[in-house]
């Protein structure tokens, strides 16, 4: 059985170790802090519809089909309430018929209410709205869902090491022939030998890899999330607009978060949430919901994506989409970094991550993670 | 600022008080500040954290004392003469420094999966409950009575309950709702408010008139 | 899980509520009491060995310490009894979105039964 080493174990290490135990690997995921520590439990937990991404219609189109995937393969985990796209100026109006046909164009199904049907469905809405459009979001408790897919490995023999960080590689003839990690359970440090290694550490990735002599280009994107003391909706209010700052406010269990600013970081272990960032949320918050000015800030939080690293200058241009990088030309073979993405695009990620490394394995084996039922988070205990 | 921290690793023979001097802001979050010495000062202490905004219940700690979710306690709230003593939750298994083994309450979850409760004919949300074990560890009984279901398990068998007419053998049990006396301390640390101990007795009350059935 | 561990969890005060803490009371109220039954078997039964002895053990009671002691045991009847009442209310899933207010009539009882007792004690018995 070829054995392969996942680093990381946020959404994406979770879903690539299901993914290759899956297909019948002996797969070993290391994660430095506990399950979901670093970026993916830090989202503020929108299951996407697809309609932010209207822009680049591809894009879309993949988060949608991931969308009815994952509502399908674990529906207890997603509040399946739909989302609202809100018109609040003239300028969220001129982009109405552009986003609808972009929406047509992506396959996703929306439908243009009412400002009565709009504030009937949710009464906190701006009652100044100018139009609103109702498309197939949902929200998700981020650590569940990370938990269901370590379960499902774990289901299918992976071995999760959490509190377990990587501290170097041993490299040679061309490959990398094992990993020193430290135990941070029992302060021991050990070698692990493997076939493969997949660096699914994120916005970590060039951090992880550089300690293999190997570069990712891979730049972390932090974004602020303003968490409120109360639920104002259930419904996820878009704003009806080009993807910017504090244009979404996600509901799930008694809270609502208000998302999210974007800029671009070297290190993700050094980033703290500017104040002018809250103050940006918290005012444009209140333009699509004027609740959120009376409400106490329950928590501020900053998650940094992975984005891909091209020339771009700041976070928001860089496409959304996931890259995986095989390091052959820097003379490693077995060695795959995956960055980008989104975490509702994990299983999709992992699939082609698991496509990529089963070329090399010179295994067929399909993927399954689409079809197989994922198992619930309760299982990962005991 | 001054944050204590009790450490505890595999082999140990007794757990050991580690003093770290930060700088903090008194808005900031307790485990905003056991984070950054995580990744300043001590690479090696473990915590378990992951949403940082109080819904996914990963980071409940007993600090100076009380249990807490700590990504929604504030330092100024929380701090006595500059000093945040943190501690794992009692009632669990110490895995390592600050992280439990909470396998005790997830264990024994039905297995099914009606995680969602509707609000509404057309809405449905995730259940309050945050799964955090602060209730575990808050409680007498589960501190001291290893089998004993516990108040947020025993909780969500009041609302199956309520919906479906009937619970499980184990849950009208003495490691059920019988062992439950009214210490209350679970529902007074909820972060959620999810009350724990009042449906805990709303069962027992549901048990004594006949209403549910035990299966 | 030890008997040491046991009463650590059961009566700890640190950072609880008064729920909590009027539990630890009633249960150490409880265990006392139930070592004091023990006691008084001891004391009753040296009547046994005649009539004399058990007088002489009823005048150590009569003693200042002695006194000492019965007000201790009321304090701990009383409160037993007291939240034990509100225990038996609430357990049985009664009045539950006023256990906050009964907690406190519970309290409050237990307090004034327990002035009443020291009085008697000290002026009608001593």
């Amino acid at each position: 059985m070829r054995r392969v080493v996942v680093i990381g174990g946020g959404v994406t290490g979770a879903a690539i170790a299901y993914d290759l135990s899956l297909r019948g690997f002996r797969v070993t995921l290391l994660e430095r802090g506990s399950a979901g520590s670093g970026t993916s439990g830090r989202t503020h937990g929108l299951l996407h519809s697809g309609c932010r991404y209207v822009a680049d219609v591809e894009v879309a189109r993949e988060c949608y089909s991931e969308n009815q995937i994952l509502r399908r393969i674990a529906p207890y985990l997603f509040e399946k309430n739909g989302g609202l796209f809100v018109a609040i100026t003239e300028d969220d109006l001129r982009y109405k018929e552009f986003f609808l046909e972009k929406c047509e164009e992506a396959g996703i199904p929306v439908r243009e209410v009412s400002r009565e049907e709009a504030l009937r469905l949710e009464p906190n809405l701006n009652p100044q709205l100018k139009a609103a459009v109702v498309v197939p979001d949902g929200t998700f408790d981020p650590l569940k869902v990370i938990l269901s897919f370590l379960a499902s490995a774990k289901k299918y023999g992976a071995d999760i090491r959490l509190y377990n960080e990587v501290r170097g590689f041993r490299v040679g003839g061309g490959e990398v022939k094992a990993v020193k990690v430290l135990d941070k359970v029992s302060l021991r440090e050990y070698e692990l030998e493997a076939d493969f290694f997949v660096n699914a550490t994120g916005a970590w990735a060039n951090k992880v890899a550089s300690l293999a002599g190997l570069h990712v280009p891979v730049k972390p994107s932090p974004g602020v999330m303003v968490a409120l003391d109360g639920r104002i909706g259930n419904m996820v209010f878009n704003r009806l607009n080009k993807p910017g700052d504090g244009d979404i406010i996600v509901h799930h269990r008694g809270t609502s978060v208000i998302g999210t600013t974007s800029w671009v970081v070297s290190d993700p272990d050094e980033v703290t949430a500017p104040k002018e960032h809250v103050e940006l949320l918290l005012r444009r918050g209140a333009e699509m919901a004027p609740i959120v000015s009376r409400m106490r800030v329950k928590a501020v939080y900053v998650s940094s994506r992975p984005l891909i690293g091209q020339a771009a200058q700041t976070g928001r241009e860089i496409s959304r989409s996931f890259a995986i990088i095989d390091h052959s030309s820097e003379g490693v073979s077995n060695f795959f970094s995956i960055i980008g993405g989104k975490f509702i695009t994990a299983r999709l990620m992992a699939e082609k991550m698991g496509d990529v490394v089963c070329e090399h394995a010179g295994v067929t084996a399909p993927s399954r993670t689409a079809e197989l039922p994922l198992v619930p988070y309760w299982h990962f205990y005991g | 600022m001054r944050l204590v921290v009790r450490r505890w690793k595999e082999g140990w023979r007794a757990p050991r008080y580690d003093v770290f001097e930060v700088e903090a802001d008194p808005s900031e979050s307790v485990l905003d500040l056991v984070e950054r010495v995580s990744l300043k000062l001590d690479p090696t202490l473990t915590f378990e954290h992951a949403c940082h905004h109080g819904v996914c219940g990963a980071c409940g700690m007993v600090v100076n004392g009380v249990e807490r979710l700590t990504c929604v306690t504030r330092v100024g709230d929380v701090a006595r003469n500059g000093v945040i003593l943190v501690e794992p939750l009692h009632g669990f298994k110490v895995v390592s420094d600050l992280v439990v083994d909470k396998s005790r309450m997830f264990s024994r979850y039905p297995d099914d999966t009606r995680t969602l409760e509707r609000v509404a004919a057309q809405v449905e949300k995730l259940w309050d409950c945050v799964e955090c074990g602060i209730c575990y560890s808050a409680c007498p009984v589960a501190c001291s009575y290893p089998s004993y279901l516990g108040p947020s398990v025993l909780a969500w068998a009041f609302h199956r309950a309520v919906e479906e007419g009937r619970v499980p053998a184990p849950v009208a049990s003495r490691s059920g709702v019988w062992s439950c006396h009214a210490a209350f301390d679970c529902s007074e640390k909820c972060p959620v408010n999810f009350q724990p101990g009042e449906k805990i007795m709303r069962l027992r009350r549901l048990l004594l008139r006949g209403a549910v059935e035990v299966v | 899980m030890g008997l040491g561990e046991a009463l650590r969890s059961w009566l700890r005060v640190r950072g609880r509520s008064a729920e909590h803490v009027s539990f630890a009371v009633r249960r150490l109220a409880g265990m006392v009491l139930a070592l004091y039954l023990v006691v008084h078997m001891v004391d009753i039964s040296t009547l046994l060995m005649g009539e004399h002895v058990y007088s002489a053990f009823l005048q150590v009671f009569a003693s200042p310490i002695g006194l000492v002691f019965d007000v201790v045991l009321w304090a701990f009847l009383v409160l037993h009894g007291a939240l034990g009442l509100y225990s038996a209310l609430v357990e049985a899933g009664l009045l539950l979105e006023r256990r906050k207010v009964l907690l406190a009539a519970a309290w409050a009882a237990a307090l004034l039964l327990l002035v009443v007792g020291i009085v008697v004690i000290l002026y009608v018995m001593g």
